[in-house]
C-alpha cells in the first residue's frame, strides 16, 4: 500500500506570520501587565488555531466518486467526471499521476477534470488531491484520496506506424476462422447457366452471345490473410512501452488490409493466444499485457515478434 | 484580469477581490497607524491616513511581489506595529479591536481571491458570491476566533501570583534614580521639574482604585515642603503581619477595609505606598512614621511584594460638611493648621474665593473651582525663579503648573485659613488591567495631593489637579459604557459561548431533521415496498429494470387484479410528478391493494 508521507499540510506566509507575531507579542508582553499585547496574541493564536483545525475538519468530510470512458490510447486526453460530496465552501482538487493543475472548486459540487492518459495500463484506481485553506488561508491542509473507479479505464499503446505485407493463411487455419462465407475474388474459374439469383454483375456477357443462353462467372474465393502477433514487451520499461506501440501499429495495418490477426500476449491472469478483430479489442489486449513470457505461435500463421529491445 | 503589466505581476484592478483585499489590509494598517500615532503623541486620524495609504499602495500597486504575498507582509507589519506600541500609556483595546477584525477579514478575503485566480473545474459550479460567503465566514469566524482567543487570555495573561517579600536585589543605580516617589525624601522641592519615564513601577491587587499615598510633608518654605516631625519607629511584628500604630488624627472607627498587594516592577523602592490609612503590613518589616505613612530600611527589588490593609475613611459630602461640628485636636491644629509662608495676596485670594463658603469642605472645593477656572496644568510651566514664593508665583504669575505647584497651593490656601491640611505624595491607582485586574501604575503616574483634615472621619484626599471623587463616593453606581468597558473581555467570552452554543444548537436540529427526513418515506414509496411484497409472495419477484408500472402490470396478470395497473401508475405519477397525486387517488391505489391482501402500510 502507498503511503503518502509527505505532511498533511502546510502553513501558509499569513499562518507563519501569526506564528511570529504571536510569539513575538507573547515575548514581549511576558510580564502580563500589558492587555494590549495579551489581546494581540491571543487573536494571533486563536486564527492560527482556527485556520489549521478548520481546513482538517472540512477535508475530513470529503468524499469523491469519479467517472470516466471505458477506452483511451496513451496521449489521448481523457475527461473523468467527479462528484464531490462533502461541505467546504473553498477546495481545490487536481489528479495526480501525472500531477495536474489544480481547479477551485466547492463541496457539495461536482464537474470535470481533463486528464492526460500518460501510460498504458487498466485503471482502476485513480489518485485524487484536494487542498483547502479556506476561509483564513493560514494553513493549506492536503489530502490524497484513491477513488476506485466504477468501470476501469483501459489505456492502451498508441500505435505506431508499422508496414504490413499480407501473408495468406494456409487452408487449416482460414477455415477455422472462416465463419461466413468468404466474398468472391477477382479470378474467374468457370462460367456455367445462369441460375435464378444469381447477381447481375456476373452475366458472362461473350458467352451468352455466343450461346444464346445466359451464362454466368464463377469466380474463385479471395486468399484469406492473417498474422500473429507475438508481444514480448519483457525489457525495458521504455523498449516494452515501444513495442506495444509497434504491436499495435502491425495490428491495425493488418486489419486494415482485410487480414486477421491472432494476439499473444501475456496478462496477468497468464498467456493469452485469442484473435482481435476491431482497434479497440487491440487496445484493450495491449492494455492488459504485462512483461511475461508471451505464448508460441500456432502453427501456420505467419508470425511477427515484436520484443522490447 | 486586465491592466498594465509591470515587471512581474499585472497592476491589481480595484473591481477585483484583490480591490477588497485592499481596502480590508488599509483598514487593518490603518488601525496599526492610528494606534502607533496615539502611543506617539500624534493624531490618530493622521497615522490611520498614512497606514491606509501606504496599505493600499503596496497592495494594488506594488509590482515586485504577488499580490498574496504583499497583502500578508502588509498585514504582518501591521501587527508588529500593533505589538510595538501596545505597550503604551492609553491604548484602548479598541483600536487593536479593530485591527483584529480588519485583519481577520483581509485573511479570509486574500484567500478567496488567491482562490478566485485559478481556473475552475470544469462544468463544475461557481464558487459562491463574494459578499454572501465572506459574510458568513466572517460571521462563524468572528465567534470562533473569539471563542477560542477567549480561552487562550487566561493562559497568556497568566502570571502567577507574587510572593510576599521576594524580588531582586534593589538596585538604585537602574533606573527609577529620577523618580523620587519611589525613595524617601526629607523634602520636596516644588521648583524641580520632573521626569518620568514610562515604564511599569509596580502593579496593585485592590478591590477598587485609591490613591496609592506615599509620603506627607507638613511644612512649607515657600518653594520647598518638608516633615515637622521626621521620627521613624519601628513596630513589633507579630507572626506574618505587622500591626500599625494608629496615626495622628486617625480616627478608630469608621471606613472600609481594603485589601492591596504591591508587586515591584522597579528596581528600588523604600516606599511602602497604601491607601490611606493603611492598619497592617504584611511580607514586609515596616517603618512608620507619626503621619502614618510607611517605609522600611530593608529597599525592595524588582519582583518584591508586601500586602498592606487599610482603613479607607467612609466619606460623603454630609459627613465631611457635618464635622465642622467636632473640635480639632490641639495636635491636629499645632502641627497642621499653622500658617505656612505665603504672601499677603495669597492669604487675601484664599479669604475672598472662601467668604461664601459655610463649611470646610465648601471651603476646599471654593479653592478647587478657583483653580480650576483660573489656573492650568502644564508640565512645561516655567520654574519659579530662586526667592521667589512658587504658590503666589504660580496663582497670580504664571497660573500654570504641574501636581506639585497646584497641590501646595490648594494646601497653602487652606493652611492661611486655618485649615488643617498637608501635601501628600504617591501614585495615582493606574491603569486597570483587564486580564489580571491589577492596576498598573507606572512612573509617570507619580502625582501630588493634598490631605485635609476633618475631625471624626480622618484625613480626606482632595486633588485640585484633577476631580478625584470622595472616598465615600468613590463606590458610586457607574455608568452603563464604563461598565461595559470594564468587562469587555468578560463579554465578549460570554458572547463567544452563546455564539458556540447556538451554533451547536443549530447544527443539532439540521442533523435531526436529516435523520427525521431520512426515516420519513413517501407514499409512493411504501406503495412501491408493498407492490414488492406482494409479488414476492405470489412468487413474481421485481426484476432490477422494472418500473412501477411495468412491474404493477406483470402483477395484475399474475394475480389476475386488473387494478394494480392503476396502482402502479399512480406510484410513478405521484413518486415524479411536482406535486404528487390527489389525496382520492392515494385512497383509491389503497384501497385495491388492500383489496388484493397487500395490507398498505402507513396509510
Amino acid at each position: 500500500m502507498n503511503v503518502d508521507r509527505r505532511p498533511p499540510g502546510e502553513l501558509t506566509i499569513a499562518g507563519l506570520g501569526m506564528l511570529l507575531l504571536g510569539v513575538y507579542s507573547l515575548a514581549v508582553g511576558a510580564q502580563g501587565e500589558h492587555d494590549g499585547l495579551v489581546a494581540v496574541s491571543a487573536f494571533a493564536f486563536a486564527v492560527l488555531a482556527v485556520g489549521v483545525v478548520w481546513p482538517f475538519v472540512s477535508l475530513r468530510s470529503i468524499a469523491i466518486d469519479v467517472t470516466g470512458p471505458r477506452d483511451a490510447t496513451v496521449g489521448d486526453r481523457i475527461t473523468l467526471e467527479l462528484k464531490i460530496s462533502g461541505r467546504v465552501s473553498r477546495l481545490e482538487v487536481r489528479l495526480l499521476d501525472p500531477p495536474g493543475e489544480w481547479r477551485r472548486t466547492i463541496a457539495p459540487g461536482g464537474g470535470e477534470l481533463v486528464h492526460i492518459a500518460a501510460r498504458r495500463g487498466v485503471f482502476r484506481v485513480v489518485r485524487l488531491e484536494v487542498r483547502s485553506g479556506g476561509p483564513l488561508g493560514v494553513f493549506l491542509r492536503r489530502r490524497t484520496l484513491w477513488v476506485r473507479l466504477p468501470v476501469p479505464v483501459t489505456v492502451g499503446p498508441r500505435p505506431e506506424p508499422v508496414a504490413y505485407y499480407p501473408h495468406a493463411l494456409p487452408v487449416g487455419a482460414a477455415a477455422a476462422l472462416a465463419s461466413r462465407p468468404a466474398p468472391g475474388g477477382d479470378s474467374v474459374r468457370a462460367v456455367r447457366p445462369y441460375s435464378p439469383g444469381d447477381a447481375a454483375r456476373l452475366v458472362h456477357w461473350p458467352t451468352t452471345a455466343r450461346t444464346g443462353e445466359l451464362a454466368v462467372r464463377e469466380l474463385e474465393p479471395p486468399a484469406i490473410t492473417g498474422v500473429a502477433i507475438i508481444a514480448d514487451l519483457r525489457g525495458p520499461e521504455d523498449a516494452g512501452e515501444r513495442a506495444a506501440a509497434r504491436a499495435a501499429g502491425l495490428g491495425r495495418a493488418a486489419m486494415r488490409s482485410g487480414a486477421h490477426v491472432l494476439l499473444l500476449t501475456t496478462e496477468p491472469s497468464g498467456p493469452v493466444v485469442a484473435p482481435v478483430s476491431s482497434p479497440r479489442e487491440l487496445g484493450r489486449r495491449l492494455a492488459r499485457a504485462t512483461t511475461g513470457a508471451p505464448p508460441p505461435a500456432p502453427d501456420g500463421w505467419p508470425t511477427v515478434t515484436i520484443a522490447a529491445t | 484580469m486586465t491592466g498594465p503589466r509591470v515587471s512581474g505581476r499585472r497592476l491589481v484592478s480595484p473591481r477585483s477581490t484583490w480591490g477588497w483585499v485592499a481596502v480590508a489590509c488599509a483598514a487593518a494598517l490603518a488601525a496599526a497607524g492610528g494606534l502607533a500615532a496615539s502611543g506617539t503623541g500624534h493624531r490618530v486620524v493622521f497615522g490611520a491616513a498614512l497606514g491606509a495609504f501606504a496599505a493600499l499602495l503596496a497592495v494594488l500597486a506594488l509590482p515586485s511581489l504577488s499580490t498574496r504575498t504583499t497583502a500578508s507582509l502588509i498585514l504582518a507589519l501591521g501587527g508588529v506595529v500593533v505589538v510595538r506600541h501596545a505597550t503604551r500609556p492609553g491604548t484602548g483595546l479598541t483600536l487593536i479591536a479593530v485591527w483584529a477584525a480588519a485583519t481577520l477579514f483581509a485573511l479570509v478575503l486574500i484567500d478567496r481571491a488567491d482562490l478566485d485566480e485559478r481556473p475552475r473545474l470544469a462544468s463544475g459550479p461557481p464558487l459562491p458570491s463574494l459578499v454572501r460567503e465572506t459574510a458568513t465566514s466572517m460571521g462563524v469566524l468572528a465567534i470562533a476566533v473569539l471563542f477560542v482567543a477567549s480561552l487562550f487570555v487566561p493562559v497568556l495573561g497568566h502570571r502567577p501570583p507574587p510572593r510576599l517579600g521576594s524580588g531582586d536585589v534593589p538596585r538604585s543605580d537602574l533606573g527609577n534614580q529620577g523618580n523620587t516617589s519611589l525613595t524617601q525624601n526629607d523634602q520636596l522641592d516644588t521648583t524641580i521639574r520632573p521626569h518620568l519615564g514610562n515604564e511599569v513601577v509596580m502593579t496593585v491587587a485592590a478591590a477598587r482604585p485609591e490613591f496609592w499615598r506615599g509620603e506627607t510633608f507638613d511644612v512649607w518654605n515657600g518653594h520647598a515642603w518638608t516633615r515637622s516631625d521626621d521620627n521613624h519607629y519601628t513596630l513589633p511584628s507579630l507572626g506574618s503581619s505587622t500591626n500599625l500604630a494608629p496615626s495622628i488624627g486617625t480616627p478608630t472607627t469608621g471606613g472600609k477595609r481594603l485589601t492591596q498587594t504591591f508587586h515591584i516592577e522597579a528596581s528600588y523602592d523604600d516606599v511602602l505606598f497604601a491607601a490611606a490609612e493603611p492598619v497592617s503590613v504584611e511580607g514586609r518589616l515596616p517603618v512608620e512614621r507619626p503621619d502614618g505613612t510607611i517605609s522600611t530600611f530593608v529597599p525592595l527589588g524588582k519582583g518584591s511584594s508586601y500586602r498592606i490593609v487599610s482603613n479607607v475613611p467612609d466619606a460623603t459630602v454630609d459627613t465631611l460638611r457635618a464635622a465642622d461640628s467636632t473640635a480639632i485636636s490641639l495636635a491636629i491644629r499645632s502641627m497642621y493648621a499653622q500658617a505656612p509662608v505665603s504672601t499677603a495676596r495669597v492669604r487675601a485670594l484664599a479669604a475672598r474665593v472662601t467668604a461664601n463658603a459655610p463649611t470646610t469642605y465648601d471651603k476646599v472645593r471654593a479653592l478647587e473651582d478657583w483653580m480650576g477656572a483660573h489656573t492650568k496644568y502644564s508640565l512645561s510651566a516655567p520654574v519659579a525663579r530662586q526667592g521667589v514664593d512658587v504658590v503666589d508665583d504660580f496663582l497670580f504669575n504664571v497660573r500654570k503648573g504641574w501636581c506639585e505647584q497646584i497641590s501646595s497651593s490648594l494646601v497653602v490656601m487652606l493652611r492661611t485659613l486655618g485649615i488643617p491640611a498637608r501635601e501628600v505624595t504617591g501614585f495615582v491607582p493606574g491603569d486597570r488591567s483587564k486580564l489580571t485586574n491589577e492596576y498598573v501604575v507606572r512612573a509617570n503616574m507619580a502625582h501630588a495631593w493634598a490631605e485635609v483634615y476633618f475631625p471624626g472621619v480622618g484625613w480626606q484626599a482632595f486633588d485640585p489637579t484633577a476631580s478625584v471623587p470622595l472616598a465615600g463616593d468613590a463606590h458610586a453606581p457607574q455608568s452603563f459604557w464604563g461598565w461595559v468597558g470594564d468587562h469587555a473581555l468578560e463579554i465578549g467570552g460570554v458572547i463567544a459561548i452563546a455564539g458556540a452554543l447556538l451554533a451547536l444548537g443549530l447544527f443539532l436540529r439540521r442533523f435531526v431533521n436529516r435523520r427525521r427526513a431520512r426515516r420519513v418515506r413517501s407514499w409512493a414509496a411504501l406503495r412501491f415496498d408493498d407492490l414488492e411484497r406482494l409479488g414476492s409472495a405470489a412468487g413474481r419477484k421485481r426484476l432490477p429494470s422494472e418500473t412501477a408500472p411495468e412491474y404493477a402490470t406483470a402483477l395484475a396478470r399474475v394475480l389476475d387484479a386488473d387494478g394494480l395497473r392503476a396502482v402502479g401508475f399512480a406510484i410513478d405519477a405521484d413518486a415524479f410528478s411536482p406535486d404528487g397525486i390527489g389525496s382520492d387517488q392515494r385512497a383509491a391505489a389503497d384501497a385495491v391493494l388492500e383489496h388484493v391482501g397487500a395490507k398498505p402500510r402507513g396509510s
